[in-house]
């Protein structure tokens, strides 16, 4: 068992005492990377609770319990930034992906409480694929987000639509991972490839970013 | 998992994968946000796919309920009830026939019955199937007698897919729980059924882009 409650703390501390000192996008990202952390802590809980209520083995509560858990629990700050700030799309997504990095960066920090971390390129890829996965899963709930205030956007459908994609993605992902061999590379180069096809080929619903109707 | 459900369900599998790259080529190119709807919702339909084949051939049995694979499939059928919201106009959404109520009705009758016969299934599952179903169904067929009532052909042929996608959705899912449960060794109702949801799934692509090219765009739609 971790205690990661004192992880967390330990963690967080020193963001938090830097922000009245911070101003601008350093504070703003700090906030967000700090609430990404927050989420991450909360979703472990949840992750216990239902992988106890449905009698699930500790293999099902990673490939099937967490990407459910921790997609919503991600989902949720997004929607409440939206819904109270209401901010650009640039904003938005750099809250997304603020979120989405702090969630990846407890979760490993906790991940190299439990593991041995001597092998250097288990830990290069571990870093860098939950890193992608979960930064591209929240920038592309974020993104949902903003385009969905626009006009015409089908908002409740479109956006449950596109967590159950995250959801998936993240679970076909988690699958992979949990087993060795070809599964596993498999499941590493998946969301770097994503990734980098995303930066080389970015996908926009209009031809400008524009503002919300 | 016997050889023939395998097939079928690797047909399933590259026949949405197929749509959904092809859905992802012409929002690229035509930019019509309704093709971006239908990448996600064949491409939602392929990964749970993908995750229920890849759970089954690395653990050796069906994931249990509710599992990822469900919610994709059923984010699947929301992004579909997106793409009609999208091409209804102002005018129809305004519009609520009686007979639509028709379609929403059957769903609920076949979703009853889930609940009764399926005791071993999750509620929540059963519950969410149901009103995916119940809203894909409204969308649809208040579509398809729209674009009957102002003979727009291409679109009434889409939300007929659409219709029949659900039709042998739930017929499959009711024979293989019902009528022939066990019986996977050999092809009967439940391929048979399966194989036309595969067949609607394939051709939503191509109805979707004669609606968008042939006929004429309502002033608020995407």
């Amino acid at each position: 068992m971790i205690y990661a409650e004192n992880i967390f703390i330990c963690l967080a501390a020193p963001l938090l005492v830097s922000l009245p000192f911070l101003r601008g996008t350093s504070r703003f990202f700090i906030w967000h990377f700090t609430m990404g952390m927050a989420v991450c802590l909360i979703c472990a809980y949840f992750n216990s609770f239902f992988t106890a209520l449905g009698g699930h083995d500790n293999l099902d509560a990673v490939i099937i319990v967490a990407p459910i858990v921790e997609e919503i629990g991600k989902f949720l700050p997004l929607l409440y930034i939206t819904v109270l700030f209401a901010p650009n799309h640039r904003r938005m997504m750099d809250s997304a992906m603020a979120i989405g990095t702090g969630f990846a960066t407890f979760e490993n920090v906790c991940y190299l409480t439990l593991v041995d971390t001597g092998d250097l390129m288990g830990m290069v890829l571990r870093g860098l694929t939950v890193g992608a996965m979960h930064i591209g899963r929240t920038a592309f709930m974020g993104a949902s987000l903003s385009y969905s205030r626009r006009e015409n956007w089908p908002k409740f459908t479109a956006i449950f639509g596109v967590i159950s994609i995250a959801i998936v993605y993240h679970a076909v992902y988690n699958l992979l991972v949990s087993f060795p061999g070809p599964a596993r590379w498999a499941g590493y180069i998946v969301p770097l490839l994503f990734a980098l096809w995303l930066k080389m080929f970015p996908l926009r619903l209009t031809a400008d970013e524009a503002q919300p109707a | 998992m016997p050889p023939l459900e395998l097939l079928d369900n690797f047909l399933q599998l590259l026949v949405a994968a197929t749509g959904s790259l092809w859905s992802l080529w012409l929002f690229r190119k035509n930019k019509q946000t309704v093709f971006a709807f239908l990448c996600s919702g064949l491409m939602c339909w392929a990964l749970g796919l993908v995750f229920w084949l890849l759970y089954a051939f690395l653990r050796g049995y069906s994931p249990l309920e509710p599992s990822p694979a469900n919610f994709a499939w059923i984010g699947s059928l929301l992004c579909l009830t997106s793409i009609g919201q999208a091409l209804a106009g102002p005018e129809e959404k305004r519009w609520y026939p009686p007979l639509a109520f028709l379609a929403p009705l059957i769903t609920i009758i076949f979703a009853i019955a889930w609940f009764v016969e399926m005791e071993y299934a999750s509620p929540w599952v059963n519950t969410f199937w149901c009103l995916a179903f119940l809203s894909l169904a409204w969308v649809s067929f208040r579509g398809f007698l729209y674009a009957l009532q102002h003979k727009q052909r291409y679109r009434a042929i889409y939300h007929a897919i659409v219709l029949a996608m659900v039709f042998f959705n739930e017929m499959m899912l009711h024979i293989s729980l019902f009528i022939w449960p066990e019986e996977y060794l050999r092809f009967n109702g439940y391929y048979l059924f399966d194989m036309l949801v595969t067949l609607t799934l394939g051709l939503m692509t191509p109805a979707l882009l004669y609606v968008v090219t042939k006929e004429p765009q309502p002033a608020s739609a995407v």
